[in-house]
């Protein structure tokens, strides 16, 4: 066992803090760029932290590392877009459902295009599209994520890509 | 199958620090929640300290209240408590502070060891470590005479100043290692 992994064992709250300084750009490089804003970013991040720590105290965390952090900064920004969907579908919101036809697509996708095209998108939509293509989450570990079964998952990333692509092809149509 | 053109969109972990002072709040919040408040060891390696050995060169600091600078030391720079020493009644005398691998020695001013003002210079390895160690003096609400940014002589630093005016600067090494590598000679010498 590496001197690291002991301390993990016995010293989590250690190890956690010395890895603060290392982790910190990676939890909010994972952040940024999803969240679209820093203000929104930063204050998930600092619930990303005060999460760990709250399983360090606890001694639930199996395997303390960088990559176990951005998974709990993942964790906190679904759970974001779910109080947003909830927010939206309270405040009365409605957005476009048409059912969606799955057409092969063969544009070329500009990135920084669909970054921003997706900060447009409705959140379970955003988050769907989010995990499965920024993050490269497997359908199963999506599904897991946003709490709802792999079939309904599938369908929310059928009407996801439609409405990407609606959205996509009407600022392309903007910006010609 | 046709290709997923969303495929391209993947995006791998790009590090970006956040704002010094949202970093340093974070890392006092963490820290406080923790129950610890000293800056931790970076690696067994950089903080080698062999405590058998006495280093060549020791800084000997006299206080009027020795107490109150081991709480603003370690506050607002993270030096630790490594040895104290304390009358009968509680009296501070003689305490042993520890950076990274180096000592300072805090005592009680009295008789001839009268409290005078000194000068000491901390070295840390790189700037994101002054940034960190910036915010955290910033939040502890020190009084900071040198703001942080690159002094003439190539170092990121900033200077702190403790409640009874000794002065503290942080700041990399800023190619001094390299300057005393170089041949000694009058051709040297450092411009200002």
């Amino acid at each position: 066992m590496s001197a690291r992994e002991e301390r993990a064992g016995t010293d989590p709250e250690g190890v956690l803090l010395a890895l603060y300084d290392r982790a910190l750009p990676q939890v909010f490089g994972y952040l940024l760029p999803r969240c679209g804003n820093a203000s929104l970013a930063e204050d998930l991040t600092a619930d990303t932290f005060m999460a760990a720590v709250a399983a360090a105290k606890k001694r639930t965390i199996p395997d303390l590392t960088i990559a176990w952090l951005v998974g709990v900064a993942r964790h906190k920004l679904v759970d974001h877009w779910r109080r947003r969907e909830r927010e939206e579908r309270s405040l009365g919101a409605v957005h476009g459902g048409r059912d969606a036809v799955d057409d092969p697509w063969d544009e070329h996708v500009n990135a920084e295009q669909a970054y921003v095209v997706l900060t447009q998108l409705p959140p379970p939509q955003r988050a769907a599209l989010a995990l499965r293509y920024l993050d490269g989450l497997p359908v199963a570990q999506v599904a897991e994520l946003l709490g709802r079964s792999e079939r309904a998952t599938e369908t929310l990333l059928v009407r996801a890509r439609a409405a990407f692509r609606r959205a996509y092809e009407e600022s392309e149509g903007d910006g010609a | 199958m046709a290709p997923d053109p969303l495929d391209t969109l993947r995006l791998p972990i790009v590090p970006v620090s956040p704002r010094a002072a949202f970093a340093a709040e974070l890392r006092r919040r963490v820290a406080d929640d923790l129950g610890r408040s000293q800056v931790p060891e970076e690696s067994e390696a950089v903080m080698a300290v062999d405590l058998n050995r006495i280093p060549s060169v020791t800084p000997v600091l006299h206080y009027n209240d020795p107490e109150a600078a081991l709480v603003w030391l370690g506050e607002t720079l993270g030096l630790t408590e490594s040895w104290a020493n304390r009358a009968a009644d509680g009296t501070l005398e003689n305490a042993e502070v520890r950076w990274r691998a180096g000592f300072v020695s805090i005592n009680l001013a009295r008789g001839p060891y009268e409290a005078r003002h000194a000068s000491i210079w901390l070295t840390v390895p790189d700037r994101s470590e002054v940034d960190a160690l910036h915010g955290r003096a910033v939040a502890a609400g020190a009084n900071i005479t040198v703001p942080l940014g690159e002094s003439g002589y190539g170092f990121y630093t900033f200077t702190a100043v403790d409640p009874e005016g000794n002065t503290w600067m942080v700041g990399t090494e800023g190619g001094l290692t390299e300057l005393r590598r170089s041949k000694p000679g009058p051709d040297n010498r450092r411009r200002p």
